[in-house]
């Protein structure tokens, strides 16, 4: 899987996924969300390229998502494709981080 | 070919207890589902549960039970797939392991037991069995017209 980060306007931190989030990729992107989750307080992740996600993908959202609420900060998902946001249902991550289908509005939840 | 034949002429897979054994799996579940004209959906299920099932092994088998390898093997063709997979641990039965109690806030969230959670709801059925020095996990998927419970959600 491969992880692109950016600053954007706003002061927001745009997170790019790309791929497959398993097993695999949990042991490349462990650390840098990490590094991420406690330093940064707006954290847009993108999901719209990855194709598949397992436990350990969830648990790296999880645990990124109450990091940064510890901080008074907040991480959104965005645009997870079908089969994708069926997992994410099922393990009940919609009630716990915000899940918008529309980038735009993602954004306008940092305001 | 990654995937082999079986004694019967069943379709399986030997992994050892490496992740970069994980690509072989992934080739297996891309050659069942070609073979059994599975839906996308019902791929991404397989797919799902059998990555779930070799995380639970690497991570519950101990040292001794490494150089033994993992077999899943395809037990009957879909409509009703059903998969069979065996290793050498130690005796685990993911279905009466502990569900995960629903978490209603990210504070309090506990960020275990989530595998088995997902595996019990993209699968029709689950059953274990310890034989020998082996336990049996056996996943039973829908057929093609009916969604996957999770699919609900």
């Amino acid at each position: 899987m491969e992880m692109q980060v950016e600053e954007i306007e706003g002061g927001i931190t745009n997170v790019v996924l790309n791929g497959r989030f398993d097993l695999k990729a949990t042991e490349s992107v462990d650390m840098p969300f990490s590094v991420i989750s406690g330093a940064k307080t707006n954290v847009l992740v993108d999901l719209s390229a990855v194709d598949f996600i397992a436990s350990l993908g969830i648990r790296v959202l999880l645990t990124s998502a109450k990091t940064i609420l510890r901080r008074a900060g907040k991480l959104v998902i965005v645009a997870p494709e079908g089969n994708v946001l069926t997992v994410l249902k099922s393990a009940g991550v919609d009630s716990l981080i915000p899940i918008f289908p529309e980038r735009s509005a993602a954004l306008a939840t940092f305001g | 070919m990654s995937a082999q034949e079986g004694t019967d002429g069943q379709r399986r897979v030997e992994l050892r207890h490496d992740p970069g054994e994980l690509d072989r799996l992934n080739e297996f579940v891309r050659d069942v589902a070609a073979e059994e004209g599975l839906s996308p959906e019902q791929r991404f299920a397989l797919d799902l549960c059998l990555e779930e099932a070799m995380t639970n092994i690497f991570r519950h088998s101990g040292p001794a039970d490494k150089s033994a390898p993992s077999f899943v093997t395809v037990l009957s063709a879909a409509p009703q797939l059903t998969i069979c997979i065996e290793d050498e641990g130690p005796p685990f039965d993911p279905t009466t392991a502990a569900q995960p109690s629903a978490a209603t806030s990210l504070e309090d969230a506990s960020i275990g037991g989530l595998g088995i959670m997902l595996m019990r709801k993209m699968t029709r059925s689950m059953s274990y069995e310890r034989r020998g020095h082996r336990n049996r996990l056996i996943l039973r998927f829908g057929p093609a017209d009916a969604a996957p419970p999770g699919a609900q959600a």
